[in-house]
């Protein structure tokens, strides 16, 4: 189970890594976009913290979550990760801690969230190219019948590929595919930053203990 | 009602945005801008929650329609729909369309009581590449009822059916439910929708433009009604017609009738003729389309006439430039850019072996198309250079259609009468039998207009086309410095004219041979001569007029005739462009005085009961820093490329000409900033036609290094006398005492603070003020380029001391005529 303690230690630790990663991040989105996505996130992430909700509505949480991204981070990833965490906080509103069905449904409402508002899918170098695999292996993983915390390390490492895949890939969506062929050899920011909030949902599972 | 909400990445932009439709719709229809963050650091970018609190703002309309630039902020913009209350939802709906154009168009749909779905649809076509529209147009039939209420009008406001008046036109036929159908006459246009901002600006309805209108519908009277009033009303534009010497001049004639033995037209070159009046049919023969077989034969017929085309152009330059004019060589060099544009010649030759279509009737068609595209800009200059392209099409015309020149030479004296003449008819004039010109068209800021000013025979443009009842033969007397035509003179008239004329052309002579000698007097006494200029062509014409510097440069031509102010690069190429025609000389850059009777449509300024006491001039630039900033730095710059003076107009009090300094600072810390080289060191003044600041002159002088008396408007406040009023017009006269000694006290007051003044207004080119100005120690004059010769031919007959004493002694006497009597008994005593 997750509590919402884990849910606020994931969002924190998610902000310490935009933090720490705003320079990496615009650098990747200098190549093909337009170098604010670290910044974007950063800033997006700080007002996050300042709008945590004293709840233990998980829903509550991240509704909170959303709506202070959509309102601060200002370039495309604004309305995204917004409409990922509305999403996931409408599937998920009302539990106080989340099983690890409930954290299937976390992913799998993220991954609707995206595609409906960025009409996009995957193999078109975005986030969907971190998330739908991380997703997808999250469900195979606990179809196995594996822990929660072994099934969030398999989604953690199939984003973690999935965001290297994206290098090779050329943009159709946002930004860099105005670039078309010349977005090539980079890899997708978005889908960047995206395997770091999977990795530090797993973080924050593992280092509290979560079973 | 639908309400727009206008989201952008920035601010500035939807706040902009929202405006211009504020504007276009008059401020019928509920528009929210919802661009940019909340984000001190990073305000580019968009706030889904900042666009649906603005979506809630006007969310009680008939709906809501959501407009976004590029990419994230459409996002953001149906996030903030998914954010509204079900209920709200409904009512609102993003539109995929250009953002400005959408916009703009949506508007004017919504204040006509358009549906949600007309308003989109509207947006949405709001932008077609113009060659699609073209063909659109063409294409519709009129099917209206026999009940259909038919009219024709003529639209005379600067704009045409563009921008706002275009705006206005479709929003007040909304209000009608008649079915309503419009095309252009002039242009030969179909039938389109006259409800559709779209629609009615394809037909590019420019100022002259007649106009067809067909309403079917049970208030189709009504719907002729409302074009009736917005026609009469000039569609809120001020008046149809600027005067002639409030700067820019004006492209034809008031088209008022013209009764009575005498015509009226716009005087281009002074001088006076006398002789039978001769008509010249400038008129093409008319082109038969027909179809060839033999297409490469035919290329080969259009590429010899455009070799032999350019051989005559080639010859017509040499001779000009035989005639040491460069600048007219220049505009041939134009001439035969057209002739090279290979936009024309290929399209020509695609067309004859593409449609099997002869020479003529290709080369005829494609010309066509492209001098309506010139026809059809709202800059008077640019569509002057669609003058010189008929020129040239119609000289390839007349080689392939093996028609004889017009005749240009005579074996007798005569008055030419036209209807149109061309910058190429110009030099090709057979000036020994020539004696002076008649246009029915143009103006003084056409090419022809320019070139025919440099004429030493009157000229006189925009007679109209009553000139055509002027019998052939008929003896006229030309007066080119009115501008007026005596059809039917009288014996004695003749006689009179003819002498005057006699003794004008010696003296025009004597004045050519010495225009480009300094003006000295006959005691050693020197004067600077400059010219007054309002266009960059003028620069090269006060050149070689003998102009040493150019006195004044009026620079509202810039900010005219268009649809929004021009930035800083484009005034700082005008700039340059006359910096370099000067050849060295200094240029006097006149700030912007807008206002008064110069009425500039965007700037939306208010209507005021009084404007020539109203906000004009410095007054107008201090409180728009934007518009005043863009042009001082664009002034500034040009200081690097050659010698600049800036000068402000209408100067009320010190504190003004303080904060005009303290802006001038500002653009110069912002030039230095950005690397901008201009020199430190230009000379700034201001303009003296204000009696308070010709009052303070000895306070305001030590901040500044010249003053330049501007003589109408010093007269008409000095006299309170509007130079307009014909029942008044004894008082507007600069020779008043009253006049006189505001020029004195503004001359002694520089003097005493050691810089130097001089005089752009109408009465330093005045032969009979010269001795006056001279005596009071004026240091400059500043005149029109055509009065220049004259000017330094009677300067040179003064003596300076004895002007001391005349200047004196005018001063103590009461009245304007005492004055010019007085000056009238010197000049008979000390020159002739």
């Amino acid at each position: 189970m997750l509590t919402s303690e884990h849910i606020t230690t994931w969002i924190r630790k998610s902000a310490d890594e935009m933090r720490d990663n705003r320079g990496y991040l615009t650098e990747l989105d200098a190549a093909i976009g337009d170098a604010d996505h670290g910044n974007n996130m950063d800033r997006g992430y700080k007002a996050v913290l300042e709008k945590l909700p004293d709840d233990n509505d998980v829903g509550a949480i991240l509704k909170a979550v959303a709506m202070a991204l959509i309102s601060k981070v200002g370039g495309a990833a604004g309305p995204l990760y917004g409409t990922m965490f509305l999403q996931a906080a409408n599937a998920l509103k009302g539990k106080e801690a989340l099983s690890s069905e409930d954290v299937e449904l976390l992913l799998k409402s993220s991954v609707d969230g995206i595609v409906m508002r960025g009409k996009a899918h995957a193999g078109e170098k975005t986030i969907l190219d971190s998330l739908i695999p991380a997703h997808e292996a999250y469900k195979e993983a606990r179809a196995a019948g594996a822990e929660l915390i072994a099934c969030l390390d398999a989604a953690t490492h199939a984003a973690e590929e999935g965001m290297k895949a994206t290098i090779p890939m050329i943009a159709t969506k946002g930004r860099a595919s105005y670039l078309g062929e010349r977005s090539r050899d980079h890899q997708d920011p978005g889908a960047t930053s995206t395997y770091l909030i999977i990795k530090t949902l797993y973080e924050a599972a593992s280092e509290g203990d979560a079973t | 009602m639908i309400a727009i909400v206008i989201v952008s990445h920035s601010r500035e932009i939807s706040d902009g945005l929202k405006r211009m439709a504020e504007a276009m719709s008059q401020e019928n229809v509920p528009i929210v801008s919802a661009g940019g963050m909340d984000e001190p650091d990073n305000p580019l970018g968009t706030d889904a929650l900042l666009i649906k609190d603005a979506i809630e703002q006007v969310i009680d309309n008939d709906g809501v329609l959501v407009f976004a630039d590029i990419g994230a902020a459409k996002l953001n913009a149906e996030m903030a729909i998914d954010l509204l209350a079900a209920d709200q939802q409904r009512k609102v709906r993003f539109c995929d369309a250009p953002l400005v154009e959408g916009v703009l168009a949506a508007a004017v749909q919504s204040a006509g009581g358009g549906t949600m779905d007309a308003v989109i649809q509207e947006a949405q076509s709001a932008y077609h590449p113009p060659t699609d529209i073209a063909k659109e147009t063409g294409t519709l039939a009129l099917e209206h009822s026999d009940n259909a209420i038919h009219a024709d009008y003529q639209i005379v406001n600067p704009l045409g059916l563009h921008a706002r008046p275009a705006a206005r036109f479709v929003t007040g036929l909304n209000a009608c439910t008649s079915d309503v159908r419009l095309r252009n006459l002039t242009k030969n246009s179909g039938w389109v929708n006259a409800k559709s901002l779209n629609k009615v600006v394809t037909l590019e309805v420019v100022e002259g433009d007649y106009i067809s209108v067909s309403a079917d519908g049970e208030d189709a009277a009504q719907a002729h009604a409302v074009i009736g009033a917005l026609i009469d009303e000039n569609f809120g534009e001020g008046p149809a017609r600027i005067a002639p010497d409030a700067a820019p001049p004006l492209e034809s004639a008031p088209a008022t009738a013209q009764l009575g033995p005498v015509l009226n037209g716009i005087p281009i070159s002074p001088g006076f003729a006398v002789a039978p009046a001769h008509h010249l049919r400038t008129e093409l023969p008319s082109v038969d389309v027909t179809r060839v077989e033999d297409t490469e034969a035919e290329v080969a017929r259009l590429e010899d006439a455009l070799a032999r085309a350019r051989d005559e152009i080639t010859g017509i330059m040499k001779r000009s430039r035989d005639t040491a004019n460069e600048y007219d060589a220049s505009i041939f060099k134009a001439h035969l850019l057209h002739l090279d544009d290979p936009e024309i010649a290929d399209i020509a030759r695609a067309r004859i072996r593409g449609e099997q279509l002869n020479a003529e009737a290709a080369w005829q068609q494609t010309a066509a198309i492209l001098i309506e595209d010139y026809a059809c800009l709202d800059d008077t200059l640019l569509r002057a250079r669609g003058d010189d392209l008929a020129d040239v099409s119609n000289l390839v015309l007349r080689i392939l259609s093996g028609a004889t020149e017009p005749i240009t030479e005579f074996d007798r004296p005569v008055v030419l009468c036209i209807p149109h003449l061309t910058p190429s008819d110009v030099p090709a004039l057979d000036l020994e039998h020539v004696r002076g010109i008649c246009v029915e068209t143009g103006g003084k800021t056409a090419h022809a207009g320019i070139l025919a000013s440099g004429l030493p025979i009157p000229v006189v443009f925009g007679v109209g086309p009553r000139l055509r009842e002027v019998e052939d033969g008929a003896e006229v007397i030309l007066d080119g410095t009115t501008g007026t035509i005596d059809i039917a003179p009288d014996a004695k008239a003749l006689d009179n004219m003819k002498r005057k004329r006699d003794s004008w052309v010696g003296r025009i002579s004597e004045a050519q041979a010495i225009k480009l000698d300094p003006a000295v007097t006959r005691d050693g006494q020197r004067r600077r001569v400059a010219a007054n200029i309002a266009s960059v062509d003028e620069a090269k014409i006060a050149v070689d007029s003998g102009a040493e510097e150019v006195g004044l440069f009026r620079t509202e031509f810039l900010y005219m005739n268009r649809d929004a102010a021009p930035d800083e690069e484009e005034q700082s190429k005008v700039y340059d462009k006359v910096v370099a025609q000067l050849g060295g000389r200094s240029l006097m850059i006149r700030t912007m005085d807008i206002g008064g009777d110069k009425p500039v449509p965007y700037l939306d300024r208010p209507g005021e009961a009084n404007p020539n006491l109203g906000w004009r001039g410095l007054r107008y630039g201090l409180s728009n820093s934007d518009l005043f900033q863009t042009q001082l730095r664009a002034a500034l710059r040009a200081s690097a490329k050659g010698p600049v003076r800036i000068m402000f107009p209408m100067v009320s009090t010190l504190e003004e000409v303080l904060a005009a300094r303290n802006e001038l600072e500002t653009a110069k810390e912002s030039l230095s900033t950005a690397g901008r080289a201009f020199d430190p060191d230009t000379e700034i003044g201001i303009m003296i036609e204000v009696p308070a600041a010709a009052e303070l002159a000895e306070l305001i002088a030590p901040h500044i290094d010249f003053f330049s008396i501007g003589t109408n408007d010093l007269t008409q406040y000095v006299m309170a006398a509007d130079r307009g009023n014909p029942n008044i017009a004894d008082l507007f006269d600069s020779f008043h005492p009253a006049v006189l000694r505001a020029v004195k006290r503004t001359i002694v007051a520089a003097k005493d603070a050691g810089i130097w003044v001089g005089m752009c207004g109408a009465m330093a080119g005045d032969p009979l003020a010269t001795p006056v100005l001279l005596g009071l120690g004026l240091d400059e004059f500043s005149m029109n380029s055509n009065q220049i010769p004259e000017f330094k031919l009677d300067f040179t007959k003064l003596s300076a001391d004895a002007c001391v004493d005349l200047a004196h002694e005018t001063l103590v006497l009461t009245g304007a005529d005492q004055v010019r009597e007085c000056i009238k008994a010197f000049l008979e005593e000390t020159v002739s």
